[in-house]
């Protein structure tokens, strides 16, 4: 009698154990597979000299985790930008930098101030939403400015 | 003995019969116990009655004392958790800058953001630090400031609160 309750009971361990194993494969299986994307950070100032700035990003769609930002073309702003290490991980991130350049030594125009790697399980493709807090010139006075993000570091 | 000997005792208090010596050594000791003189005796009344009509002890003094404990420690608690007063507070009494609401906002605009970073660093680089510069209350106004301004201005949870 007692033979054949323990070995009840481990017949019934081991096909619970058997159930969690297929379980968590299953789960695995389940999971997609995660990608790393760069969205490049793209400042417009048209002709004004860019002297400082500050973008809001945030990813509007996907599960998006930032996971590293560097800085960006311009001998300005190759340095990685001021960010709030909290950021990482997280789909939001608000960044900024200045150069206490002169105005000839400013990028204006279209100018990458920053890039942002991101991962991206699966297989949808991310949204981002990116605003201007403040653009500056050289004199500290507000300029308009338009950001610009691109998936990828192409020009 | 037997029932007839209990029987035989005629105020329950005797002895049986065959043991007189016991039964008056008994009888001697329930009538000769230890008297207390009369004169001890009202002393020991008088002090108790002195002691039973002594007034209370006031009852608030614990509760009084308690508060002002607790009231005592909370005082040194909250002395010991200010911060200890900076050259740069004493500074800004001594010498307020313009009238602004946020602490670091250098160009008026309402909120912390990097351009307030740039002023300040621009400033120290021309040598000439805004008033209000000292945004890290190290007494001092340096590159930590702008970083911890521009930090700041960067910060999430800084957002989420305004």
């Amino acid at each position: 009698m007692k033979r054949g309750m323990m070995m009840t009971c481990g017949l019934l361990s081991m096909l619970l154990l058997a159930a969690l194993c297929e379980r968590g494969f299953a789960i695995r299986q389940a999971e997609p597979p995660a990608r790393f994307e760069t969205v490049s950070v793209f400042v417009e100032t048209g002709e004004a000299p860019l002297a400082a700035w500050q973008l809001d990003i945030s990813a509007t769609a996907g599960t998006v985790r930032i996971v590293g930002i560097e800085g960006g073309d311009h001998p300005a702003y190759s340095e990685p930008p001021y960010y709030d290490p909290l950021a990482m991980q997280q789909d939001r991130v608000i960044i900024a930098a200045f150069s206490l350049n002169g105005p000839e030594a400013l990028p204006s125009g279209r100018t990458r101030v920053a890039t942002i790697h991101v991962q991206i399980p699966g297989d949808v493709e991310p949204e981002f939403e990116a605003k201007i807090d403040a653009a500056a010139d050289h004199d500290g006075e507000f300029i308009d400015a338009e950001v610009v993000l691109q998936i990828g570091t192409d020009k | 003995m037997g029932e007839h000997d209990r029987h035989s005792e005629p105020d329950g208090f005797g002895a049986p019969d065959g043991m007189p010596h016991l039964a008056r050594a008994l009888s001697a000791l329930t009538e000769s116990g230890p008297a207390v003189p009369r004169e001890v005796d009202e002393a020991i009344m008088a002090e108790a009655r002195r002691s039973l009509s002594r007034p209370r002890r006031r009852r608030w003094r614990g509760p009084v004392l308690a508060a002002a404990s607790i009231g005592i420690a909370g005082a040194i608690t909250w002395l010991m958790l200010q911060p200890a007063m900076s050259p740069s507070a004493v500074y800004h009494s001594a010498a307020p800058g313009p009238a602004t609401a946020l602490a670091g906002d250098l160009d008026g605009s309402g909120q912390l953001n990097i351009v307030d970073a740039f002023i300040l660093a621009r400033g120290l680089e021309a040598g000439t630090p805004p008033h209000g510069g000292d945004f890290n209350g190290d007494g001092r106004i340096d590159r930590a400031d702008v970083d911890a301004l521009a930090m700041r201005a960067v910060a999430l949870d800084a957002r989420a609160e305004s």
